[in-house]
């Protein structure tokens, strides 16, 4: 205690204030910018209701309802890897798990997988007219989520802010994520 | 040195922040027409009814269906080429982004139809491909483009005539279906590039202040001391008239009794055979008197903010056999006869 009351002290205290408050004012920092790009995820940034969120939910909502479409034909081989594919889609719909694209791209390939499948097997008229509706929905969605702002600012975070010092140091450390990329329906 | 050096930065930062501007999207639509046949498919007379019907739906909801029909793509796919299209023009209206391109590439045997972002819930992708398949492609894959087309656009019409609830009631919220909610969401006011890095530099600053205010108070405890011993505690001043406490740091400095004067007989004196006894007191170790250069935070990165999307302006072909074939193309100048709707994509094409 002595010391801590000393000058000697004193500069030392303030020499540790001065060195945590670097790294603890960039994570505060880097935090506040990751957060306003999930919001982005959660919002979308046009502010009209659409994000990338909501059209997830729409594609797993669509793949739920070919999955009920394809119960009507039990010999369908694809139904039990459809329920896995909107199982893990469904957990994966936060941005902070990294794998919400390549759950949702699985999810896409099943669908189509299965939706081939039933054609192929031969289906009612009506259900014949639905697949082609599920179909249009999926690559709808997909369509706007590869085009909505949240890829480019989550693109322009992991390069421009995680990508440099000292953020850099964060990510190293594992005291930051980067943020999961939505895929380009394109590739 | 070091303050003119941080203010330059300050400055220059302050500079890049306001500079920093979106780019801005530089294309030309065609004036006052919902109606771009660039392939030459279309009759007047179906272009007139176009016409004359979108100017009812544009005055009683502010929406429009636009359609656009070209020979080929110039490579682009058609789901980006109607993108491009109509958010470059900006069909429907700018704040319920309701309104509906047909889009026809008849060299291409493809066509494609997209709904404004406002109202894709009540117009999925799958009631444009129903509607599609069962007005259009019959038409579509028979050469009958104009008839297609007709039909397709009146079935697009009564969609918008059950969903506002009748197109002669005037401009009203969408009623028909689930999922209708005509609600507009003006843009979120969110801080801007300029308030990020000002926020950031703020609470750098904030920092660098606090650490000075620490300094400076050191630095006058040291003067307030220095002061005090040259008036109470050199040798021979009378004792002072109070302790000198300090501001943070230290212990409160009491002054020092006087020696007892030495007895005769050397060192112990009387009663004490022996020993150390007296003698004189190192020293006290030097005060502390400033100087603290101290350093400043360097604080966290702010990135820049997403601007918006540049679509460019070289975007010159779509008819066979020639350019500019969108009545002038997409080079600069204003948009016109839209009302600057957009889409957000994920509309539905041919089968």
């Amino acid at each position: 205690m002595k010391f801590l009351k000393s000058y000697t002290g004193a500069m030392v205290v303030l020499a540790a204030v001065i060195v945590l408050s670097a790294p603890l004012g960039c994570l505060r920092s880097v935090n506040a910018q990751r957060a306003q790009v999930l919001e982005l995820f959660a919002q979308g940034g046009q502010g009209d209701g659409g994000s990338v969120a909501s059209d997830l939910q729409d594609r797993i909502g669509t793949a739920q309802n070919l999955l009920t479409v394809a119960r009507r034909y039990p010999e369908t081989d694809g139904i039990s890897d459809l329920e896995g594919a909107i199982a893990w889609a469904q957990g994966n719909a936060d941005p902070d798990k990294g794998a919400f694209p390549e759950a949702d791209v699985n999810m896409g390939a099943v669908c189509a997988q299965v939706i081939a499948q039933l054609r192929a097997a031969g289906v009612s008229e009506k259900d014949a007219q639905y697949l082609y509706g599920f179909e249009a929905e999926l690559s709808g969605a997909a369509d706007r989520m590869s085009r909505d702002e949240y890829s480019k600012a989550a693109d322009r975070f992991n390069r421009k802010v995680l990508g440099r010092f000292p953020a850099v140091l964060l990510r190293n450390l594992g005291a930051v994520k980067e943020l999961a990329l939505v895929a380009d329906v394109n590739d | 040195m070091r303050k003119t050096n941080l203010s330059a930065l300050l400055c220059a930062l302050l500079c890049m922040a306001l500079l920093t501007a979106p780019a801005l999207a530089v294309v030309q639509a065609p004036e006052n027409t919902c109606v771009g046949d660039y392939a030459g498919v279309l009759s007047d007379a179906t272009e007139d009814y176009i016409m004359t019907q979108n100017e009812t739906l544009t005055a009683a909801t502010g929406g429009a269906i636009v359609v656009v029909t070209v020979d080929f793509l110039d490579g682009m796919e058609i789901d980006d080429y109607a993108y491009e299209i109509f958010n470059d023009w900006g069909i429907g209206d700018a704040d319920a982004d309701n309104g509906l391109l047909l889009l026809l590439a008849i060299g291409e045997e493809n066509y494609y139809a997209l709904q404004g972002s406002g109202i894709q819930n009540a117009l999925t992708a799958s009631k444009l491909d129903d509607y599609l398949w069962n007005y259009l492609e019959s038409d579509f894959a028979a050469g009958d483009y104009d008839a297609g087309v007709r039909k397709v656009f009146d079935a697009f019409y009564d969609w918008y005539d059950s969903y506002y609830g009748g197109l002669s009631a005037g401009r009203g919220q969408g009623s028909g279906g689930a999922g209708n909610e005509f609600d507009y969401y003006p843009e979120p006011a969110g801080p801007g590039a300029v308030t990020t890095v000002v926020g950031s530099i703020g609470a750098l600053l904030a920092v660098v202040a606090v650490v000075l205010l620490i300094v400076v108070v050191c630095v006058c405890d040291g003067m307030r001391y220095r002061r005090y011993r040259r008036r109470y505690l050199m040798p021979g001043m009378p004792p002072p008239p109070y302790i000198y406490r300090p501001f943070l740091f230290g212990r409160p400095h009491r002054p020092r009794p006087p020696r007892p004067p030495r007895g005769p007989g050397g060192f112990g004196g009387p009663g004490r055979p022996g020993g150390f006894g007296g003698g004189p007191r190192p020293p006290r170790g030097g005060t502390f008197s400033g100087g603290f250069g101290g350093g400043g935070s360097r604080g966290g990165g702010a990135g820049r903010r997403p601007g918006g999307s540049s679509f460019g302006g070289g975007f010159s072909g779509g008819s066979f056999g020639g350019r500019g074939g969108f009545g002038g193309g997409f080079g600069g100048g204003s948009r016109g006869g839209f009302g600057g709707g957009g889409s957000r994509g994920g509309g539905a094409g041919r089968r």
